[in-house]
């Protein structure tokens, strides 16, 4: 799945994702002055105000938003999102068709879990801050430097690489009022706030992002191995697409944080529910289905790949080009339970690149890293959270970052 | 699978095709039982609006015709011994080509398979030789699941009934059979003579042979549809016995499921051993030597055996009849079936659960296959390209001034022939699939009932053919009554649809009742549950019974056999037509081309190789890793990737990384299964076991685009008899003239 570097309107391999029904009727809020926190990206907001007001608001609008140069673009895809989804499980109805322990408290731990980078999302995944993601969300940083080929593993907390050039942010606090004199004056440092308004500006919202820029790396592995294959748009699929990483806070301390996912050492189960976690201008938050088998080359196609068929396949295709493993990996692999998952396909689209796969009881089972294009649809296709766990403990010597997953917490 | 999974479904069709083709004569006396006239209407298509001429949305002339668009299976007749020379660098001689015929095997069972030893070893496929592992097991042994391995020579068991043969020789004979036709006048004589002088030479032949050699007999082959005739003489061994067969579970590793898809992992292996007259294992200098070594991606391989028909050389107007008719009925017949069988499929008592399993693999595997050809001639390519060859052939007809005053309207005939039988197909509808194995028990002891009453009641038929007749009908296998009872009511549903509501037969047959309670009535009050109950009926006389089959039967037979009657004069005028154009291509092209396969020994060439699929690449081979994968990642889904016990947790010296399947581009067609894969030295590479979902379509065109053979991989072979079975004996056998 291509990731837009920083800065550019995140694109989608379908290209017409506004389109889609459930989008139509959403916002009856519209983006007024964003321009509150701090941001900057106003090459993004010409470009977005156009494409989004175009597709949401008819061209008349499309117009005035392309003359009406202040308005922050970013709030303009986001937040309108936010807000449906946020609406959207608010509703007692629609929650209705949700587990009941899904409640507000819920939904705020899980909003609080999940960050957002670029066009990417990652998921909290211990106490201090370890976050995961999707490696093409870090190696495609414009200031991204190390080698493709190169594998990092951070020992202790000091070996952890600072990635320069990127920031994280946490939606902290969704915040509604009539009058927008009532909207936050000044944001104090490491804190922005988005404001969008109602069509006929009755009503406002502001969003109050958190944002972290010492970000460091902590394990990703060599690119051979997290694009296993050079595959895109492809079940089954055999790569070990992850990459971890740790915020800091402003005083350089890991972040002490009370939400996150606690990580899952098991492989997913058939038809099991899912949330994907994210915030992205399609779903933000979406509740994902593991895909029952769907027909497949004639056949079924299998509910997840592991570590066997990742062997398989460098075999079978002569160990050569995208699908060689190095010896180190191939013996490193092998000291595993092979029958590990390593990948699986949820039904629907990815809400996000580096979105978590998150069960009602907060559990993170897979990161999602690439539609595919199925003979019954677009599926979601994630990396499990066990066949993470299996390799940090085998071919990547990261005990340590092994010990915290499951801990929950640096030990 | 693509041997006899086919079979399966037509072991029945012929079966009553061919008995009830004998009826055609009689079938007149019976009409008049039928109340409604013969109206001939266009038939509505099935799925979408028939199309007049083939339509395209590819244009016809942008289409490169291929030069192998009919095929690869040449015959050892014409052996394609420049085009090897020129495509592989190997000097095919005919010594070359004797040993690659020789070595090769056709089971009397319907498959392919080779000798792999001097001592007679055969190897073949796990599914070619289920019966044969079910047939020889003992009682209180189930070796179809725990898989069987001789221990010793003395400890093979003999399969009943079994025998496979070697094309000993062939000798051309084409001169003596046109020579008895020269000078009969009429197309269906001249067919006639030709046929009954090919008999002559086949039975003069014959004793000629089995006079030197009692194991020698002789048929005389039809080539490019009568436009060659051959003799082949064949070495028969009828002393066949079971060496070794893995367990079902990974001999047919991924079930129904993976049936005609790649990547695979199944072991469809099984050895046997042929036995001369004295009982000693057959000495059998020709047979190919195993390769250790395997074959690389890019090798030259070459599959020999025997591949029953294609649809490769018929009209375009044939082809879309198929396309809109006889493919979309029978893939909705096939369906309903399906899906009225499938609660039943697994949940059956024991003593019906193989009758059940079988027909439900019959259906699930056949609707498989047939939908596949579906959507490949529903493909407008395909179809184009097949437009674009029939316009070659016209162009090069109207060349000639003798070829075009002989064939000019062949085109058109067949075009004409295909709306006449439109207009037949709708009420012909409601009697697919009727009349074979494919439905219910009740019904089909009925007719055969009433077909038995009418053969005896015509005095001048053989008794042996009323003496197989019976025993064909008291060899149905038995249903549960409530499965025979829903396939009834699908049936007289399906005929009231293809008939109309109005249609007096159905009408009077059901008076004031439905058709629930007319089956629910049958199925109560019959004796034709069992084989026991039939047996007693057919003695007192079925149609003299007060049996409630008897009413139903007598007003569904005579359609049925109207509607039979009518295909057959259709299905002669087609074969008359189809052969005039096996003829013109033949004065076009002679034997450039090879004739359509017929189950007789043909070679194939084509090299080992990949193939872009499902937005990537499927590789050349799969290993046991992959199997292992599968094992684990189904295990919640389904039975069919389970694995039998010694295989879930392997030896170490197992090496994982073995190749296990491989695909190559070569030709084949059902009955193909079993044959050996070859390199150029005649090494034994692999043995062919299926054609992935993408061959579907060759039957219709010939491609190696995506289209692969499926072969399991020697090396699997030898490393599942030694690390998992410890098969010494056998491995030494088979690689003791091997390069290792």
């Amino acid at each position: 799945m291509q990731v837009p570097e920083v800065g550019l309107e995140p694109t989608h391999p379908k290209g017409h994702r506004f389109l889609r029904p459930a989008r139509l009727p959403v916002p009856p809020l519209r983006h007024r002055n964003c321009k509150k926190g701090g941001y900057t990206f106003m090459r993004y907001c010409s470009i977005l105000c156009r494409v989004v007001g175009a597709l949401l608001f008819g061209s008349v609008a499309a117009n005035t938003f392309a003359q009406a140069g202040q308005f922050d673009p970013l709030s303009a895809d986001e937040n309108v999102e936010v807000e449906h989804v946020w609406r959207f499980v608010q509703e007692t109805e629609s929650r209705s068709s949700l587990p009941r322990a899904i409640d507000d408290n819920w939904i705020e731990n899980a909003r609080l879990g999940t960050l957002q980078l670029h066009g990417c999302a990652a998921a909290l995944v211990s106490a201090d801050g370890l976050a995961v993601t999707s490696a093409t969300c870090l190696r495609s940083l414009e200031t991204w430097i190390r080698p493709d080929d190169s594998v990092f593993v951070a020992g202790t907390l000091s070996d952890e690489r600072k990635l320069p050039g990127l920031t994280v942010r946490q939606l902290v606090e969704i915040r509604e009022f009539a009058r927008i004199e009532d909207a936050s004056e000044e944001m104090e440092a490491g804190v922005e706030a988005e404001l969008i308004a109602s069509d006929d500006s009755s009503t406002f919202r502001e969003y109050v992002w958190r944002t972290y820029s010492d970000v460091r790396l902590v394990v990703i592995p060599p690119a051979a191995i997290t694009d296993f294959g050079s595959e895109e748009g492809v079940y089954p699929r055999y790569a070990i697409d992850f990459a971890l990483f740790r915020v800091y806070d402003s005083q350089a301390q890991p972040l002490d944080t009370e939400s996150y996912f606690a990580w899952i050492d098991r492989s997913p189960f058939v038809r099991e529910r899912l949330f994907a976690t994210a915030f992205d201008a399609n779903t933000p938050f979406t509740v994902m289905t593991l895909s029952d088998t769907f027909s497949y080359n004639g056949t079924i196609s299998p509910p997840y790949t592991t570590l066997y068929g990742m062997l398989d396949q460098h075999y079978s295709h002569g160990a050569i080009g995208a699908w060689e493993l190095t010896e180190d990996w191939l013996s490193g692999i092998k000291e595993n339970d092979m029958a590990t998952a390593l990948n699986f396909p949820v039904v629907g689209e990815c809400a996000q690149t580096g979105a978590g796969l998150i069960n009602v009881d907060m559990e993170i089972l897979g990161i999602a890293f690439d539609n595919a294009n199925t003979e019954e649809g677009t599926h979601c296709v994630a990396m499990s959270t066990s066949g993470i766990l299996a390799l940090l403990r085998t071919v990547l010597n990261a005990e340590g970052v092994a010990d915290e997953l499951a801990e929950q917490a640096l030990p | 699978m693509i041997h006899s999974r086919m079979n399966g479904l037509s072991v029945g069709l012929p079966l009553l095709m061919v008995v009830l083709a004998g009826c055609a004569t009689s079938a007149v006396e019976v009409v008049q039982v039928i109340e409604q006239p013969l109206v001939v209407e266009e038939a509505p298509p099935p799925v979408a609006e028939p199309v007049e001429e083939a339509s395209f949305e590819v244009d016809r002339f942008d289409v490169d015709l291929g030069r192998f668009d009919g095929g690869k299976v040449w015959t050892f007749d014409n052996p394609p011994v420049d085009w090897f020379t020129e495509e592989y660098g190997i000097d095919a001689d005919s010594a070359w080509f004797a040993k690659a015929r020789l070595g090769a095997l056709r089971l009397s069972s319907g498959c392919s398979g080779s000798f792999v030893s001097d001592r007679g070893l055969i190897l073949t496929n796990h599914h070619c030789a289920r019966e044969s592992i079910t047939d020889v097991s003992r009682d209180g042994e189930s070796l179809l699941e725990e898989g069987f391995l001789a221990a010793t020579g003395a400890d093979e068991r003999k399969v009943p009934d079994l025998y496979v043969e070697q094309l000993w020789g062939i000798t051309d004979v084409t001169r003596r059979v046109h020579g008895a036709s020269r000078i009969v006048r009429g197309d269906t004589e001249r067919v006639q003579a030709r046929r009954n002088k090919a008999s002559d030479i086949e039975e003069q032949l014959g004793a000629a042979a089995a006079a030197r050699d009692s194991t020698l007999h002789v048929e005389v082959v039809e080539l490019y549809s009568g436009e060659r005739y051959a003799a082949y003489t064949y070495r028969r061994f009828e002393d066949v016995r079971l060496v070794m067969a893995p367990e079902e579970q990974i001999g047919y590793f991924g079930g129904e499921s993976d049936n005609f898809t790649f990547p695979r992992y199944s072991l469809d292996l099984a050895f046997l051993r042929a036995y001369d007259k004295e009982g000693n294992p057959a000495a059998t200098p020709h047979h190919f030597a195993w390769s250790t070594e395997g074959a690389s991606v890019g090798d030259a391989v070459f599959v020999v055996g025997n591949p029953g028909s294609t649809s490769r050389l018929g009209s375009v107007s044939q082809l879309v009849f198929e396309r809109d008719y006889v493919l979309p009925q029978q893939v909705a017949a096939l369906e309903r079936r399906a899906e009225l069988l499938r609660p039943f499929a697994n949940s059956a008592e024991s003593d019906t659960a193989d009758a059940l399993n079988n027909m439900w693999f019959n259906v699930s595997n056949t609707l498989k296959s047939f939908s596949g050809r579906l959507v490949g001639l529903q493909n407008d390519t395909l179809i184009a390209r097949r437009s674009a060859a029939e316009y070659q052939v016209q162009d090069d007809l109207f060349k000639s001034d003798s070829l075009s005053g002989r064939y000019g309207s062949l085109f058109q005939e067949l075009d004409e022939l295909q709306l006449s039988k439109r207009a037949e197909a709708g009420r012909m509808a409601g009697f697919t699939f009727f009349g074979t194995t494919l439905g219910s028990r009740i019904l089909l002891r009925a007719l055969y009932g009433y077909y038995y009453a009418n053969l005896q009641r015509r005095g001048f038929v053989d008794q042996e053919i009323i003496t197989d007749v019976r025993k064909d009908a008291l060899a149905l296998d038995d249903f549960p009554a409530e499965v025979d009872e829903s396939l009834i009511k699908l049936r007289l549903r399906e005929i009231q649809e293809a008939l109309g509501a109005q249609d007096p037969t159905m009408r009077s047959l059901l008076g004031e009742i439905t058709i629930d309670s007319l089956a629910a009535g049958m199925v109560a009050n019959t004796s034709l549950v069992d084989s026991a109950g039939f047996a007693d009926l057919l003695d007192k006389g079925f149609l003299g019974s007060d049996d409630p089959t008897v009413r139903v039967i007598s007003a569904l037979a005579p359609l049925y056999f109207t509607a039979q009657q009518q295909v057959e004069s259709f299905q002669n005028r087609e074969d008359l037509l189809v052969a005039e154009l096996a003829a013109l291509r033949f004065a076009l092209y002679g034997t450039d081309v090879p004739p359509d396969a017929s189950s007789t020994l043909r070679i194939s060439d084509g090299r080992v190789g990949g193939y872009v699929y499902n937005g990537t690449r499927a590789p050349a081979f799969t290993t046991f890793y992959g199997l292992y994968d599968h094992f684990h990642a189904y295990r919640d889904v389904s039975r069919e990737w389970d694995l039998p016990e010694r295989w879930r947790n392997p030896p170490e010296a197992l090496d994982l990384s073995t190749p296990l399947s491989m695909v190559s581009t070569n030709d084949l067609a059902a009955g193909n299964s079993g044959s050996p894969l070859l390199n150029q030295n005649l090494e034994v590479v692999g043995l062919l076991y299926d054609g992935n979902i993408e061959s579907l379509t060759n039957e219709y065109v010939f491609s190696d685009r995506a289209a692969r053979a499926i072969s399991v991989d020697v090396r699997a072979i030898l490393e599942s008899l030694r690390h998992v079975y410890g098969a010494d004996r056998l491995v030494q056998e088979i690689i003791s003239e091997s390069d290792e």
